[in-house]
């Protein structure tokens, strides 16, 4: 037997071992040994370990649509979809073509290759053609449809990402994340931040249906990032300045919110729930909790008492140099 | 070694002229540690990439065991590296993981073998010269790699254990009250001393391709690996000084106390400064970093490309031009990593033009690459499979960039796995299978043994399918949502149903690392058993191949002069052989070399 194949029996068994192993976990030898840890760990996915299940789970359920409650989150996905599809497109193309240059010209003995350098106009025309092709139907399309979503940066009434919402009608949050939660400030019923009525929740942001929320943010310590997968798109919190976007919910119901931003060992433990509630709920919760915010108020407490002034004439918050200055008061 | 003759054509000084022709090492000191010798160097580089990949990949693996069996004890090592918790990878040590890993494969795997190797054996050799310009900057850099690899090495054993803030290392994270303790200082301090290494080896490679191509040998005559690290090389020198700045900013701020990046957070009041500017000063070097990293394997596919379909490079002129373009802009465009930053919107706007820019040059290399196998003779040796591996996960991993250079998409991807993919598909898979075609191509050169093709090209289907599928698992699962740096993703009811595809992930990453301990063996066993190598095993002109394998230690005895370009192949004014050397002068091919010293 030659080294080669011995090498080729050798790697065969080995990728049968790594299989079997797999599925079943009990062989491999520090695993027994690690049985009571993975009870601490690992409560909730512990059911998963169970021989061959996971393999049920399968990787077709990653393709399971989730749910998306913003107004705008069809949108992104849309510019999403459009991306890989045309991008796929190419790649099928690009791949075609180095599958069938592999097959089609492949090496004769005695025969030389077509001799081009490429410089000629004709060669010059059909890569440029190409290229400009892949970049008007991939780049500028997806350049304008980003423009489309986030508007222009002169101010617009067309894109939604840098539209924020103003207006006695717009539900507006404080959000100071830290190590490893999150704290939701909202005005009480006087509708001004700071005050002895605001109501603040830990770990849990509540917000009327089809209404937008605007969200600024400034963290405790240091950099973390508050998204809500349920609505697409994310945002920084800093320490030191004032972050913000908005978005709003067309369902009810809870979502989880994550820190998408490395903040520490326990980064993937800032979980918080984003609960979605009818308008009418929503008002009659404001009152009840603003009411209690201002029966439990404790003067000697410092911990709650994190907010910021909303800006200069509260509805018209958009200018970010007012909203750091104020901020930085 | 000095000139005997002066042209008139040429200037007084001439480098060409002058060049040093180093004693032969007598010692086993001078031989292999204390050495100008370029080859030694590279050689040296080699195995310090080696080394401190091991590394690198077994980190990923464990990072992959964590996400696919959360609480279960890692295999074989676990019970070694964590005692404490029986060996199940904790949430602290899963954080220095990937923070490790990054680090390790940026600056301590990829850096060394491709810009350090490669970079020190191919320029003199491809250019036609004796030894680089500066041969003691050269050894320099090389031993100021290997402390800042010592320093890095100690940061694990230190108290706290070492860096765990992402290898992007951002403040206030990194800064001294959120993570205190010696590893991340360490970090800062190797990753500081790594850098200037790599600036001194940068201005080195500048200076020789100015100086010291053969005569004869103009810009575009080089081939085009000499032109990738050359760009990686301008780059490297343009670029890593922002780096050193802000690592020595965040040094200060950690040791002596200052106030460059922490401010004033609640937690925090009457600090001072911004942390953004970090963030700012990080990417203005980062995103030129991964375009360091991919640049030299750009250059290395289009040339191998071109030699095994025995062909002319498709538009060599423009895929040189294409690849300055690229450079340039991706000087322009650091600002899509922080558009979560709440950046000013103008300034958004402008950086994602940029960015959908960089498309249009790298579209056109990318199609010549397509246009050098385009009616060719195409040989599919290792060295080629792994060119066209590479070539295929570029394109997939240049088009997804695509998803994230958006403004609207990059806030729902940003963070999450579609980025790790994405970019291990350019920055890891893409450079490492163009270093591999690199080493299988030039292994013959290094060390004078031919390496086994049968073992390449198991060794080429073990890594090229599991990576493409590892990093586009990844990609869906990001696009799912599951966020970036999380140990475990499962305590969250959207991110249930991804355990299923992490295992298969597993499977994948388990068979790659088979493959490249594949390609290890595959190495060392040539190099004692491996066929002996001829000066020119794959009948290639460019200059590293008319001299014997392994090249003597004065490279040349003649300086050579160039007349004629890198991908001669095929001409048909050639019959009895499809290549011509870049040396050999045939009548109404080759370029009349007008005076030309007579050097040494």
């Amino acid at each position: 037997m030659s080294m080669q194949t011995l090498i080729k029996k050798i790697i065969v068994l080995s990728f049968v071992g790594f299989f079997v192993g797999l599925c079943w976990p009990k062989i491999s030898l520090a695993q027994t040994k690690s049985q009571m840890h993975q009870k601490n760990y690992n409560q909730e996915t512990n059911h998963v370990h169970a021989r061959g299940e996971w393999s049920k789970q399968g990787i077709i359920k990653t393709y399971d649509k989730e749910p998306r409650i913003s107004s705008f989150a069809h949108r992104i996905d849309w510019l999403f979809n459009w991306t890989t599809i045309v991008s796929f497109i190419f790649f099928l193309i690009m791949t075609f073509a180095i599958i069938y240059f592999i097959i089609f010209n492949r090496a004769k003995p005695g025969k030389h290759a077509f001799y081009t350098h490429g410089h000629g106009k004709k060669e010059h025309f059909v890569t440029h053609l190409l290229d400009l092709a892949v970049f008007i139907s991939l780049d500028c399309v997806i350049l304008i449809a980003s423009f489309m979503s986030t508007g222009s940066p002169f101010g617009s009434d067309w894109g939604f990402i840098w539209n924020y919402p103003s207006g006695p009608n717009v539900v507006r949050v404080q959000v100071m994340p830290q190590q490893w939660g999150w704290n939701f400030r909202q005005a009480g019923v006087d509708d001004r931040f700071n005050t002895k009525d605001d109501i603040v929740t830990w770990n849990e942001l509540v917000i009327p249906k089809n209404k937008k929320v605007m969200v600024q943010m400034k963290s405790r310590d240091v950099i973390h990032g508050f998204w809500i997968p349920a609505i697409a798109i994310q945002m920084d919190a800093q320490p030191g300045q004032v972050s913000k976007f908005w978005f709003d919910s067309t369902q009810v119901g809870d979502f989880e919110i994550v820190c998408a931003h490395l903040c520490g060992t326990n980064h993937y433990k800032m979980k918080a729930f984003l609960k979605v509630v009818e308008t009418q709920d929503f008002a009659d919760w404001k009152n009840e909790m603003s009411e209690w915010a201002l029966k439990t108020y404790d003067e000697s407490r410092e911990m709650p008492r994190w907010g910021w002034d909303w800006g200069i004439n509260q509805p018209k918050t958009d200018n970010p140099i007012s909203a750091k200055v104020s901020a930085n008061k | 070694m000095s000139a005997t003759t002066t042209h008139d054509s040429i200037n007084e000084f001439d480098p060409r002229l002058e060049q040093h022709v180093h004693a032969r090492p007598k010692s086993f000191w001078s031989r292999y540690l204390i050495s100008y010798d370029h080859k030694v160097i590279a050689k040296q580089f080699l195995i310090f990439g080696v080394f401190w990949t091991f590394v690198g990949i077994i980190m990923s693996l464990m990072i992959r065991w964590a996400q696919s069996f959360p609480g279960q004890a890692f295999p074989i090592i676990g019970n070694l590296l964590y005692p404490a918790s029986d060996g199940v990878i904790p949430p602290d040590a899963y954080t220095t993981l990937f923070t490790m890993h990054g680090t390790i494969m940026i600056f301590f795997s990829i850096t060394p073998i491709l810009i350090g190797c490669f970079g020190n054996f191919l320029i003199p050799l491809m250019i036609g010269a004796r030894d680089m310009l500066f041969p003691w900057l050269n050894m320099a850099s090389f031993w100021l790699t290997f402390v800042g690899g010592l320093v890095m090495f100690a940061s694990f054993f230190v108290p706290m254990g070492p860096s765990a803030v992402g290898w992007t290392s951002y403040p206030p994270l990194a800064s001294a009250p959120w993570t205190p303790g010696l590893g991340h200082t360490l970090w800062l301090i190797s990753l500081y001393i790594i850098g200037t290494a790599s600036i001194l080896g940068a201005i080195n490679y500048v200076a020789t391709v100015i100086r010291l191509r053969a005569p004869g040998m103009g810009y575009f005559d080089m081939p085009l690996s000499i032109w990738g690290l050359w760009l990686t090389a301008i780059l490297n020198a343009l670029f890593l000084p922002v780096l050193a700045s802000g690592l020595l900013l965040l040094l200060l701020d950690r040791v002596f106390g200052t106030q460059f990046f922490l401010a004033g957070a609640i937690a925090q009041q009457g600090t001072m400064g911004d942390p953004i500017l970090y963030q700012h000063l990080f990417w203005i070097f980062g995103h030129p970093e991964v375009y360091i990293i991919i640049l030299p394997a750009w250059g290395m596919i289009s040339d191998l490309l071109s030699f095994f379909s025995r062909k002319p490079a498709f538009n060599a002129r423009w895929t040189a031009i294409s690849m300055s373009a690229v450079a340039v802009l991706s000087t322009v465009v650091y600002g899509h990593h922080m558009f979560t930053t709440n950046m000013a919107p103008l300034l958004t706007s402008a950086f994602t033009t940029l960015t959908m820019m960089i498309s249009i040059p790298s579209g056109i290399f990318f199609l010549n690459w397509l246009g050098t196998m385009w009616r060719g003779q195409i040989q599919l040796t290792t060295a080629m499979w792994f060119s066209i591996g590479a070539v295929f996960t570029f394109g997939l991993g240049g088009l997804t960039g695509l998803h994230l250079a958006a403004v609207s998409t990059n806030l729902m991807l940003h963070n999450t796995y579609f980025v790790v993919g994405h970019f291990h598909l350019t920055m890891a898979s893409a450079a490492l299978l163009g270093t591999l075609a690199a080493t299988y191509f030039w292994f013959p050169k290094l060390f004078g043994k031919m390496m086994s093709e049968r073992i390449g090209k198991i060794h080429f289907w073990m890594t090229f399918i599991p990576l493409v599928f590892i990093f586009v698992a990844l990609m869906v699962l990001g696009y799912k949502g599951m966020p970036r740096r999380y140990y475990n993703p499962y305590e969250y009811d959207f991110m249930k149903s991804l355990l299923g595809a992490s295992r298969y992930i597993w499977i994948a990453a388990v068979i790659a690392f088979l493959g490249l301990c594949l390609g290890v063996f595959n190495m060392i066993y040539s190099y004692f058993f491996g066929k002996k190598a001829s000066n020119n095993p794959w009948n290639v002109g460019t200059l590293e191949w008319t001299i014997s394998s392994p090249p003597p230690v004065h490279n040349f005895d003649k300086i050579p002069t160039v007349v004629n370009g890198p991908h001669e192949f095929s001409n048909p004014l050639v019959t009895d052989k499809d290549w011509i050397s870049q040396t050999e002068y045939i009548e109404g091919v080759s370029k009349k070399v007008g005076a030309v010293p007579e050097s040494n």
